[in-house]
């Protein structure tokens, strides 16, 4: 059977069709007609300003304004031409979301870290270069460096005491840093990647989204998984627009899953239990009480999904590729029927099996659980909230119809379902007028995660790529988001991290800002104001005008408040003046000297990125 | 382009990760016993020759695949070590 696999795998690239297999589409031409066709008819419905429209699928599909880049605010035109262009830059994105940004992956390669340390040359400078291949290039570097300790090992302790053993010492303490330091790349580049990725997203990028949802639907944490954490990533995204049984199968094969909840391990007579419990708990029915199957079919899912590991194969260069892989002997190949005492269970009878064509036996589990209606709500009410902000009952039941989700989870279409949701595109105040006297924004009423927080913040200031994709600036995003409450691809618990969760205080937010501004030259942190991006004395020279304009503190506030948020959304006055509010407070206390010295420009910004409309998206 | 090969467990030996598998042959035995062929392992293969000197190669046909059974045991306890290691060692 492994030989069968790899066989299968060397055929398909060799005829060209592993890459079309792996990167379906979310859009074949027809759809797209279709799916431009209601989403425009569903923006021109909206009662929404254009302005807050375009802000909205920037901050709702994307990780928030970079006043830099493209499609930043409506072209001129008539609103018609306006939502045309917007509906055609979600079309566009939609139909990219399953490709993996390969350029920034081969910028982040390139990247030297700031100092090498002299007492292992042999570690290479480039940093993050795992970022650009697959499983062979970070396990034959791991293999190669474990070579090296054991053979450093083994002479230390050869030699008697003396001072030949004292070198072989201090060999051997070269070699377990080394380790040690390439062990370090593995996480460093995993965390910095999904950073940079989502820093420098385009300013509508479903791709990036979408990529991150899945991630911390099927988790695994980079410190467990090592050299496998960033081929996973991209694996889920190249499959994000195939079908939801689609990427349960990518993720129950992929090695960094296998061993982040030790399947690998799980055989006939001694089975681990870990894989198959969360599969059913959290990646398809998200069932808490355990109402739909129980403790019996945990037990049964990890029977039927023993012998599932991973195998080695050489290539003919030496090095060695880590795949999925199905071990006969080690499979529980006894017939069973599973869900059948669970309280809403729903039998699956899977006949007993043996050999190589046993490995059907899981994948038949696997196909069961991608059509069953309670994994449908789970994952169309995720999604929902992911992609939308809330999960009304009608969207859950309309993305889990068969019309929407079919008979394995069509993600293209369940994404087209959602991105047409009337609660995505219209005011609040005409979804629920209850509701918009409680929540006076708009739309924005989903807390940023930690991700979102600081990628966000950095592309709001204007920060550039060029700073963006060094060693410093990420390893510093990277510690600011886990400050705020979760690492990049660093959540332990197979649950990944709460979307929608509270991770914010007045102390992190500073801590947050505290990043970008210690990490990039002030004169480099900017700000959007009508549009246009202002950096340091213009940004300062802008306040001054505001202030010698208004003729008092207050109406200069209000005025400056106005400009910051007209250039990334025309806002409810309730927010400006919230905003306002936040501004006149730290500058009284802080900047604005008895001399009335304007506020400094940092001031400023960190009120803007600490208010709530900025936190929330 | 990958070789496909069968799991290459020799590479695991000289890490010291893993215990050498023992599943010659009879013929293969009687062939090294003979100076015809180097004792062997089931499964041969190294990184490189570079980077496994100790591994010696072999003469293929002389060697006996590993079951499977052998080859699910060294590929657990493979990865068991490397996530022992990770334990102990942590990072930077």
């Amino acid at each position: 059977m492994k030989t069968s696999y790899a066989l299968g795998a060397t055929l398909l690239l060799a005829a060209g069709l592993a890459p079309s297999l792996a990167q379906a589409q979310c859009l074949d031409p027809m759809e797209r007609v279709l799916f431009e066709s209601e989403l425009r008819s569903r923006l021109n419905q909206s009662t929404l300003p254009v302005e807050d429209l375009y802000r909205l699928a920037v901050d709702k599909l994307g990780y928030g304004l970079n006043p830099n880049g493209a499609f930043t605010t409506p072209p001129a035109g008539t609103r018609a031409f306006q939502i045309d262009t917007l509906v055609t830059r979600i079309a566009d994105s939609l139909d990219a979301a399953a490709a993996v940004r390969v350029n920034v992956d081969q910028q982040l390669a390139r990247i030297a870290r700031p100092t090498t340390p002299t007492d292992n040359p042999e570690l290479p400078v480039e940093k993050y270069r795992f970022a650009a291949t697959g499983l062979t290039a970070p396990y034959t570097e791991l293999v190669e460096v474990q070579a090296e300790l054991t053979k450093a090992t083994e002479r230390y302790k050869a030699l008697p005491p003396g001072p030949a053993k004292d070198a072989a010492l201090l060999e051997l303490q070269r070699v377990q840093r080394w380790r040690v330091r390439v062990n370090s790349d593995f996480r460093d580049v995993s965390s910095a990647r999904a950073v940079a990725m989502a820093t420098l997203a385009t300013n509508v990028d479903l791709g990036a989204v979408l990529n991150e949802f899945w991630f911390n639907h099927f988790n695994v944490d980079m410190v467990k998984t090592t050299w496998a954490a960033v081929d996973y990533r991209k694996m889920l995204q190249r499959r994000q627009c195939s079908t939801f049984r689609g990427m349960l199968f990518g993720s129950a094969k992929h090695p960094a899953m296998q061993i982040y909840l030790d399947n690998f391990r799980s055989k006939k007579g001694r089975i681990n239990e870990n894989y198959g419990r969360e599969l059913l708990e959290l990646h398809t029915f998200g069932d808490d009480l355990q109402r739909f199957y129980n403790q019996q079919d945990v037990v049964d899912a990890a029977r039927v999904l023993t012998g599932w590991s991973v195998e080695f194969t050489t290539n003919a260069d030496g090095t060695v590729t880590p795949a999925f892989g199905f071990y006969p002997t080690a499979h529980d190949g006894a017939a069973v029927t599973m869900f059948d005492t669970a309280e809403r269970g729903t039998p699956l009878t899977i006949p007993a099996g043996s050999g190589d064509s046993a490995v059907h036996r899981g994948e038949q589990l696997l196909t069961y659980l991608a059509g069953h209606p309670q994994v449908r709500r789970n994952i169309c009410t995720k999604l929902a909230r992911t992609i939308i902000g809330r999960a009304t009952a009608e969207t859950v039941a309309g993305c889990a119809s068969d019309d929407v989700w079919g008979a394995e989870g069509d993600l293209g279409s369940i994404y087209r379902f959602l991105l047409t949701r009337r609660e995505l595109w219209h005011a609040t105040k005409d979804l629920d007028p209850m509701a918009a006297q409680l929540v006076p924004a708009t739309y924005a009423v989903v807390q940023k995660t930690p991700l979102e927080l600081v990628a966000s913040t950095a592309r709001a200031t204007g920060i550039k790529a060029d700073t963006v994709l060094t060693v410093p600036y990420l390893t510093g995003a990277v510690d600011a988001a886990a400050s705020l409450g979760v690492r990049p691809t660093g959540v332990a618990p197979p649950t990944g991290y709460p979307v929608g969760g509270v991770w914010l205080s007045a102390g992190l937010v500073i801590r947050l800002q505290q990043h970008v501004f210690s990490r990039v030259p002030t004169d480099e942190v900017g700000l959007s104001v009508n549009g246009a991006v202002l950096k340091g004395a213009a940004l300062e020279s802008h306040i001054q005008s505001r202030v010698t304009a208004a003729g008092n503190n207050s109406a200069a506030l209000q005025a400056i408040s106005a400009d910051l948020l007209q250039g990334a959304l025309k806002a409810p006055p309730s927010i400006a003046l919230a905003v306002a509010a936040q501004v006149g407070a730290l500058t009284e206390a802080d900047a604005l000297k008895s001399n009335g010295t304007p506020a400094p420009a940092r001031t400023l910004i960190q009120a803007y990125l600490g208010s709530g409309r900025f936190t929330r998206k | 382009m990958s070789t496909p090969t069968p799991l290459l467990i020799r590479l695991l030996l000289p890490l010291g990760l893993i215990a050498p598998l023992a599943c010659q042959d009879t013929s293969e035995a009687q062939a090294t016993a003979q100076g015809q062929v180097e004792a062997a392992p089931c499964v041969v293969a190294a990184p490189s020759a570079a980077q496994a000197p100790s591994v010696t190669p072999v003469r293929r046909a002389a060697i006996t695949p590993c079951t499977d059974e052998e080859d699910y045991a060294a590929a657990v306890a493979h990865l068991d070590a490397l996530l022992e290691a990770i334990d102990a060692e942590g990072g930077e």
